[in-house]
């Protein structure tokens, strides 16, 4: 305690921590009508942050390749100690996550949050929604399991419906004509970096303009 | 930087956000982190002691054999669903257009939400719109029980406890509103 303290006093000292410190932890004051239903956007962040955890150990031993992604995702949930566990946490994190992210969109719906002004924060979380489906499906065909395989196949199908440029955007998903080990490769780049490196950015600008904004008083 | 909410709410609507928020805010984090455990091992200990068979059995992708039982997971399955409705051919354009199409104007509708409402309306929500919010609700969950249909019994479980736990926690947090915006509720007005 006393080698805390004194690691606390010199940082305070240098860097003046303690009106930072009192600022937003121990002198906030918060408003008394948050409930427990207030707690579900922050929760979704929570996941996102054991999903980004669990997301790296299981890339220690994945391997993007369509010979050896089936292999690889069976030795991590057979061999690898503990490697079930986490390959488990992280497929029912996905679906926990936009439980979630949907029951915190529900509740701003319901309190018609997202008024004025607040329009801002309703498009990035919209945004916010949108990155968590990418990063859901994208992740989906990674253990490249027959069911997957279809899944993504008949999913990249659906774009073709669109008039004129359909065709194109399923091309462009899947990397060609068929699914394949450069649509796996796609995927796999948008699944563990583009997708979330979006959402961290997306995540800031949300958090930051509600920090402005603050809370919306209940009516 | 942030907002000092003292300006907003008199002393007795607030709280310090330590150790009242953080303490919260460690009870929730639990209880998620506990939830996320049974959802994971659950299953993986029913499968081991033989009580029904709940982790599919994974075969690696054959782009010759389409799976009998294709569809999406569950939270694309209300999407999937609804671009079935339409007819094969409509107007002159095939159904699967329409579907997709309309479903582009809906979520273009979510978008633009915020511009629905007054600028700066102050008043509360009414009976409508929250009639409307879980009109959405209702339908989100029953067009994934049709399109999963006949839905197992954790699904039906599982979304039954979500919708319901959702309106619980939602009532109570409007009565806490009421008691510590408006004091206790008046009967006789």
């Amino acid at each position: 305690m006393a080698l805390l303290r004194a690691i606390y006093k010199g940082l305070d000292d240098r860097y003046q921590l303690t009106p930072f410190v009192e600022k937003n932890i121990t002198r906030k004051w918060v408003p008394r009508t948050l409930g427990w239903a207030g707690c579900f956007g922050g929760l979704a962040f929570l996941l996102f942050v054991i999903q980004v955890y669990t997301g790296i150990l299981l890339l220690i031993y994945y391997k993007p390749d369509p010979a050896r992604a089936w292999d690889s995702v069976t030795f991590i949930k057979s061999n690898v100690p503990m490697g079930w566990l986490i390959q488990r946490v992280h497929a029912v994190g996905a679906d926990v996550m936009i439980v979630l992210v949907l029951m915190h969109m529900a509740r701003i719906a319901y309190y018609k949050i997202y008024r004025s002004p607040r329009e801002l924060h309703w498009l990035s979380g919209i945004i916010l929604l949108s990155l968590t489906a990418g990063m859901a499906f994208t992740g989906y065909l990674l253990p490249w399991t027959n069911l997957s395989y279809w899944g993504a196949s008949v999913a990249t199908e659906i774009p073709t419906a669109i008039p004129v440029i359909g065709e194109q955007i399923s091309i462009w998903a899947r990397r060609g004509p068929n699914i394949s080990g450069e649509t796996l490769g796609f995927f796999f780049a948008m699944h563990i970096w583009v997708l979330p490196g979006a959402a961290v950015i997306f995540m800031g600008i949300h958090f930051t303009m509600i920090r402005r904004t603050g809370i919306s008083k209940p009516l | 930087m942030a907002v000092d909410y003292r300006k907003q709410y008199t002393p007795e609507q607030l709280e310090p956000f330590w150790p009242n928020e953080i303490m919260r805010m460690a009870v929730v984090t639990l209880c998620t982190l506990a939830v996320i455990t049974v959802l994971a091992v659950l299953p993986v200990i029913l499968d081991h002691w033989d009580l029904g068979h709940w982790i599919e059995e994974s075969e690696p992708a054959n782009p010759r054999a389409t799976p009998a039982h294709l569809r999406p997971e569950w939270y694309f399955l209300a999407a999937y669903q609804y671009l079935k409705l339409p007819p094969q051919e409509l107007l002159g354009m095939s159904g699967k257009t329409i579907g997709v199409l309309s479903q582009g104007l809906i979520a273009l509708a979510v978008v633009l939400v915020p511009l629905w409402a007054r600028r700066w309306s102050h008043r509360p929500p009414g009976a409508l719109h929250r009639f409307l919010v879980t009109l959405v609700i209702v339908l989100f969950v029953a067009f994934t029980l049709w399109a999963a249909w006949p839905p197992s019994i954790p699904m039906i479980f599982m979304s039954c406890l979500v919708v319901a736990l959702f309106y619980v926690l939602l009532a109570r947090e409007r009565r806490k509103i009421q008691r510590v915006l408006h004091g206790p509720w008046d009967w006789s007005r």
